[in-house]
């Protein structure tokens, strides 16, 4: 290489380096001790998912003595309590659905679909009221006929107060799902939090493992929001045609409160929870922080994050319940929902992916 | 003229020599293709990845290689596998070569979605090997081409790298190797920024001359054990599978072609020949092919590591950290219709991330989806996709003109309008 060549060559080489290291030496914008993807996952699972199941576990066992204890003695109002202690154990059932997966959905037990299965088959249990499952006959039953769906069903589909074979019906399907939502929390707190909290190679290699999938459910629940529970009652999968029917807990109305309770169970995932760190806390996401005002950085992901989420949040409540009038009245509020939801889905599957390097650790393949 | 120009070079590249190094190579190459071939079926991606997809990105013009039927991959892969251990064990090394290579492309060409750099090598290697010299002697010329070919890898991939976001910002390497922040004792330190800058400088420097060090016998040596402990490193920072190995099989390539014989038997002598001018045109044709397509993206606009439009078979490797989501919007007429797809629940979770971020596969998978709502009866149906897509650090961005009918243009490799540009930094 000639020297008039080199020269300038090698000045632009330093040049570069100099401006390379002076990116490398630029200090955090945090002073926090950096926060590790293993820790995340820890307060995931041992103070959100195991605790959350447990609470859960009650709120069905809750459900169960009610309903038993209304069919023994239905006088007036005493369903009212079971209408009552079937929304506590349906909320604490969505908050929880980042975690359904494993013993969730896992042969031979299978316990989430025994729980919440959709389509419900409501005329399979219109004609099981002929003949409705005891707590012996009920493990005998589709799970289209059972869970916090067909209990949904019994318990809003007739006016209270109930006698007979639908009270039969109803304290052997509340019965069930206590019994069910006792073995999903055994089974999370017996090994399957273990498993996620120090993986040892089935069914995840490894924590980055855990945490990818994790931090996938995340995502993928905003879009079940999107997609599910406001897209297709929209009509986004039938031509634009309204399908007031596809809405969730469509017999209690209460599907706007499905959709609330999702989005704020991501909020401790993100936020972290009791002091512990959640996805905000790591590196890649806290040193981008900025002394900016709101918006100002577009760089600052956790504000903008933060900023998606109460738009959401908003938008979500703006809509005029119940949602199966407001996806055929109301259908711009809805697609602004979706829209808002679809600015949070954005920042978790691909800026906060993209800055974790999320899709290192899928592993169902190999790269380049 | 030409005959008197190339003379020189043929009788140079024509001269036999010892053809144990190649031997060993092909030992090589073939005993790491049968783990390859092994480890793809005992991780059950034979199915996963090939078998069970219901939807496929077929290359343009190569639809009609397909899985084969009933346990025909399965088969295919056993073929495979038999012919790499033919190939490692040097019985009919041409024949095996060949049968590996055709098994091999056949498998990579099934599914864009599948495509990886270094199944792009293997093939080129496996065909290379079908048609090159065998025996006790070879010609040196068939040493140079492997070297040369290797070379073109290494050269273009540091070539690659030359590029601001690798070198001013040190990404993707920075996000990849937090990833590796939990890892005990050096987690920590490869986290750093200063770290990435040392490893994207390092590598672009080694990618660019290590060709050469090898070449050099007085370097050869230490360059040997750079090349090993920088694809060892490579290998056990991400997850590429058998590149790493594979190319630090390739470095023997640059080896004395007598070395594996040194220390127990003396070499065949080296004799002089010519190479015919077939062969030479051949291997001149080849290496064109093999320059020419890692420089075609320069025939695009934009950045190719964001609109990857020339990105395959360029050797651009570990550049592009992508991430992001896509639904896609439906417009059906006669009847009328309008429908939004926001998961693409007919393709397999791979298939679905590579398609979230590449032009060519959201292109495709529009033209799919038109395709299908024309089979429900929609006579005219418009197809547009919405993306964000965040790269190398930075915030995600619409790539996708979220205007454009995909399905009133079908794919080629013309520049594509509905890119769109990288906003700038």
């Amino acid at each position: 290489m000639s020297r008039t060549l080199s020269r300038p060559l090698a000045a632009l080489a330093l040049a570069g380096l100099a401006g390379a290291l002076s990116n490398a030496c630029e200090p955090a914008k945090d002073d926090a001790v950096a926060v590790s993807k293993g820790a995340v996952v820890a307060t995931w699972v041992d103070a959100i998912a195991v605790p959350g199941h447990r609470a859960f576990a009650d709120a069905a066992a809750t459900l169960a003595g009610s309903a038993e204890a209304a069919c023994a003695d239905p006088s007036d109002g005493a369903f009212d309590g079971v209408r009552d202690d079937w929304r506590i154990a349906r909320d604490r059932w969505q908050g929880l659905q980042v975690f359904a997966f494993g013993p969730y959905d896992a042969y031979p037990a299978r316990l989430g679909p025994h729980i919440d299965f959709r389509p419900l088959r409501v005329e399979r249990i219109e004609e099981r009221l002929a003949d409705p499952p005891t707590a012996e006959t009920i493990d005998d039953t589709s799970a289209a006929q059972r869970g916090l769906p067909a209990i949904e069903y019994l318990l809003w589909a007739a006016e209270a107060p109930w006698v007979g074979a639908r009270c039969q019906y109803l304290v052997a399907a509340t019965a069930d799902t206590a019994r069910q939502a006792e073995a999903l929390y055994d089974a999370w707190a017996d090994g399957f939090a273990a498993a996620l909290t120090a993986p040892e190679g089935d069914p995840y290699a490894d924590t980055a493992a855990v945490f990818a999938a994790l931090l996938n459910r995340m995502g993928d629940q905003v879009l079940v929001l999107r997609d599910d529970k406001l897209g297709r009652p929209l009509g986004n999968r039938a031509g634009g045609v309204p399908q007031p029917e596809r809405v969730s807990s469509p017999f209690s109305g209460r599907a706007l409160d499905d959709i609330r309770v999702v989005l704020d169970s991501l909020w401790p995932l993100y936020e972290g929870v009791d002091g512990r760190p959640g996805l905000a806390g790591l590196p890649a996401i806290s040193e981008r922080r900025s002394d900016a005002a709101e918006g100002g950085d577009p760089d600052d992901v956790d504000a903008a994050f933060r900023a998606a989420y109460a738009e959401a949040r908003a938008a979500i409540d703006a809509i005029p319940a119940p949602l199966a009038v407001a996806v055929v009245e109301h259908r711009a509020a809805v697609e602004q929902a979706i829209a808002a939801l679809g600015r949070l889905q954005t920042l978790l599957q691909a800026d906060i992916y993209g800055l974790l390097g999320v899709e290192l650790a899928f592993g169902s393949g190999d790269g380049d | 003229m030409a005959d008197d120009a190339a003379g020189p070079l043929r009788v140079a590249l024509g001269r036999t020599v010892d053809g144990a190094g190649l031997r060993v190579f092909r030992g090589l190459f073939g005993g790491l293709m049968a783990i390859a071939g092994v480890r793809y079926w005992a991780n059950g991606w034979i199915d996963s990845q090939l078998v069970d997809p219901a939807v496929r990105f077929p290359w343009p013009g190569l639809e009609w290689i397909t899985p084969l039927p009933g346990a025909g991959t399965h088969a295919l892969f056993a073929v495979m596998v038999l012919a790499a251990l033919a190939l490692a064990a040097d019985r009919w090394p041409r024949r095996a070569a060949a049968v590996f290579c055709l098994c091999f492309t056949w498998v990579e060409l099934i599914d864009r979605a599948n495509y990886l750099n270094h199944y792009y090598l293997v093939s080129l290697i496996a065909a290379l090997l079908a048609v090159l010299p065998t025996g006790r002697r070879v010609p040196l010329g068939a040493y140079v081409l492997l070297r040369v070919q290797l070379g073109l890898v290494w050269v273009f991939a540091g070539l690659a790298k030359l590029d601001a976001d690798w070198l001013l910002r040190a990404e993707p390497l920075t996000t990849w190797l937090r990833t590796a922040a939990d890892w005990p004792l050096v987690g920590g330190l490869l986290a750093t920024p200063a770290a990435a800058f040392a490893f994207a400088w390092a590598a672009a420097a080694f990618d660019l001359t290590i060709p050469f060090w090898l070449t050099w016998r007085r370097s050869r040596r230490i360059a040997f054990a750079i090349a090993v402990a920088f694809h060892v490193a490579v290998w056990a920072l991400f997850p590429i599978g058998i590149f790493s190995p594979l190319m630090i099989a390739g470095c023997t390539l640059f080896f004395a072609p007598d070395w594996p014989r040194r220390r127990h038997a003396a070499p065949p002598a080296t004799t002089p020949g010519s190479v015919g001018r077939p062969a030479l045109l051949a291997a001149a044709l080849w290496l064109t092919v093999q320059v020419a397509a890692p420089l075609r993206c320069a025939l695009y606009p934009g950045p190719v590591n964001w609109t990857e439009e020339g990105l395959r078979f360029a050797w651009r490797v570990m550049l592009i950290n992508k991430a992001g989501q896509a639904e896609f919007h439906i417009t059906a007429h006669d009847p009328p219709g309008r429908y939004v797809l926001r998961r693409a629940d007919d393709l397999t979770p791979l298939q679905a991330r590579m398609m979230v971020t590449r032009p060519d596969l959201i292109h495709a998978y529009a033209l799919h989806l038109a395709e299908r709502y024309r089979a429900r009866g929609h006579r005219r149906v418009e197809v547009r996709a919405v993306t964000r897509v965040a790269f190398n650090g930075r915030r995600a961005a619409p790539l996708i003109d979220p205007a454009f009918d995909l399905a009133s243009r079908p794919e080629s490799w013309r520049p594509q309008p509905f890119i769109l540009p990288l906003p700038p930094d």
